[in-house]
């Protein structure tokens, strides 16, 4: 027991009164959507209604969807949160704030971004359409590529963050013991960073769940093909409340809980 | 301990007030008088460009909910309003000079189905302006629409493409094809219903790859060239520059415009908007016949039996224009 040990006892010095009061009535807004939905969920049809052949369409289009736009977000966000975080990047500023601008952007903005660039007409879209004759807008794919692209800036940025914190040591180690890159890559920096990786991932996955604008805009809105759960939402709403309703509480319960491993695993970090 | 609970109700209920009062008319204006719903047309009033105070009255600015294919229409009827500083927008006579000054009206423009959901939702608008009988309907129906609909015109659809037309679409059943890139409305929205009932009795299955919200933003769509062949309005096709194709069915498929006010008794200047529209002078009209709608024994066509919602009617109103 000496100077050196942890106090046993940290004084926290809580907050004045008032903002606590403001902090109080910021919480009871925020949960107060959730009970506009909890109160009008009807439990008992809710099951019938989750039966439905609609929802379950549309169910189908979001997994798939949000499953691949993962995978997308994973297989190409690795790659740059590397580059951003071990190259010694001359315009660092300013390719990162590129990497990190559909996290900014408003989705129908991206979505008409993507329009232009990978639309029939746009100025990559086009020569893809012209030479193999293939095209995005309406298709899953196209969706897959609205969702990765507002997603995809998640996963980079905790993955880049986590980089950073975690250091050099152990690739140094690994390449003077003789590791190519490939071998540190692979048995260094990669194991270090696994929970940044399922983070990074699960927060993509979170934010893909949730996307709508840039969906609707660059891929279109058709049952079986395009029309995600949020956008059948949308669409029930106008029609079939109940739906609209039911569709919502499960897909809050969804995000509550991807929120709760998340906070897991942030608290284990 | 009772002053913080006292506290705590007042800045709750304060702060309902804040996410309420958002949407109260009737309150004193901000500097700026704007609707930001969908696509709108919004018309700014500033405070400061009112130059004849006593004349006009900022609060009796009227709220137009209308199917989007009349964007145009509306354009049309607000289009550089700045006669008597910007509070008056200008009405169109027959050589399309400005004419006598016409209140002005803010616009919210979406698909009929969505606007009747907005209505639901507790928006306060005037004067409601769908696209079909069926829509005007449910929102009668429901109690949302309290004043008596006026047919005030018609609209059929045509076979739109891409300009230069790439996929060679020449007639309906072209839209069965699967390797072209075809769009509809969704059902729920008139140019939907309506597209659904002429593909029906044209014995066509369609091979649609999205379903729009609206029918503009099925015709913009096309102009954007994604799609290769939609069934659009005619007005919106003429308005777009885009080409289009008439089969001698489609005249004989036609949707019916129908206005209302939403009060029960609305005031004079939600009366006076209304009657731009059902006049045979009126600037709505004229608007209406400017973009290529049919306004033919429309104006004292009010609906009250049931059966005139229904919008199949087979009058030829108008032939294709090509």
């Amino acid at each position: 027991m000496g100077v050196f040990s942890k106090p046993s006892r940290r004084i926290v010095i809580t907050p004045p009164k008032a903002v606590v009061f403001i902090a109080c009535v910021a919480f009871m807004l925020m949960c107060l959507p959730l009970l506009g939905l909890v109160q009008r969920t009807s439990w008992s049809s809710l099951v019938d209604l989750l039966r439905e052949d609609s929802v379950r369409e549309s169910l189908r289009v979001s997994l798939m969807v949000i499953v691949s736009a993962t995978v997308v977000c994973v297989v190409l966000g690795l790659p740059v949160a590397l580059v951003l975080a071990r190259c010694h990047l001359r315009f660092y500023r300013a390719i990162r704030a590129m990497v990190m601008l559909p996290m900014a952007l408003p989705p129908v903005v991206g979505g008409t971004a993507l329009l232009f660039a990978l639309g029939r007409k746009g100025i990559v879209g086009e020569r893809l359409y012209q030479w193999f004759g293939l095209q995005l807008p309406f298709t899953m794919s196209g969706a897959v590529v609205a969702a990765a692209f507002v997603s995809a800036p998640f996963f980079v940025a905790t993955v880049e963050s986590s980089l950073r914190q975690a250091g050099c040591e152990v690739e140094d180690s690994a390449a003077t013991l003789g590791a190519g890159p490939w071998s540190v890559l692979f048995y260094a920096t990669i194991p270090s960073i696994r929970s940044a990786i399922v983070c990074g991932a699960c927060l993509s996955w979170a934010r893909a769940v949730g996307e709508f604008g840039a969906t609707l805009t660059f891929a279109g809105n058709f049952p079986g093909k395009t029309r995600t759960l949020p956008m059948e939402v949308y669409i029930s709403l106008e029609h079939n409340h109940e739906n609209a309703v039911a569709i919502s509480f499960v897909m809050m319960l969804v995000s509550i809980f991807i929120l709760a491993v998340l906070q897991d695993r942030w608290m284990t970090k | 301990m009772s002053i913080r609970l006292t506290a705590i109700c007042a800045l709750v209920v304060l702060s309902f007030h804040l996410f309420v009062g958002c949407t109260n008319r009737g309150e004193p204006p901000d500097d700026t008088h704007t609707v930001n719903v969908d696509k709108v047309n919004t018309h700014t009033v500033n405070a400061d460009d009112i130059v004849d105070i006593h004349t006009v009255n900022v609060h009796d600015d009227v709220l137009v909910m209308a199917a989007s294919s009349l964007v145009n229409v509306l354009d049309m009827m607000q289009a550089s309003g700045n006669v008597a500083g910007k509070i008056y927008a200008r009405g169109i006579d027959a050589q399309g000079k400005s004419s006598v000054a016409k209140p002005l009206f803010t616009s919210i423009v979406a698909g009929s189905s969505t606007l009747v959901a907005q209505l639901a939702a507790g928006l306060e608008a005037d004067i409601l302006i769908t696209a079909d009988g069926n829509t005007m309907k449910q929102a009668v129906l429901k109690g949302y629409v309290q004043g008596e609909p006026m047919m005030i015109a018609s609209n059929h659809l045509v076979l739109a493409t891409v300009v230069g037309n790439p996929g060679d679409v020449s007639q309906l059943t072209d839209l069965e094809q699967q390797h072209l890139l075809v769009g509809l409305c969704d059902s729920e929205v008139p140019c939907g219903a309506l597209a659904g009932l002429l593909l029906n009795d044209a014995n066509v299955q369609a091979n649609a790859d999205t379903l729009e919200r609206s029918a503009r933003s099925l015709a913009s769509r096309l102009v954007l060239g994604e799609l290769d062949a939609g069934l659009i309005y005619l007005t919106d096709a003429l308005a777009l520059n885009l080409p289009f194709v008439c089969t001698p069915d489609m005249p004989e498929h036609i949707n019916r415009y129908y206005i209302a006010s939403v009060a029960a008794e609305p005031s004079s200047s939600v009366l006076n908007v209304i009657s731009e529209f059902t006049a045979i002078d009126g600037s709505g009209a004229e608007a209406l016949r400017i973009n290529g709608f049919s306004t033919e024994s429309t104006q004292t066509d009010s609906i009250k039996a049931e059966s005139h919602y229904t919008q199949t009617d087979s009058i030829k109103t108008h032939g294709c224009v090509q």
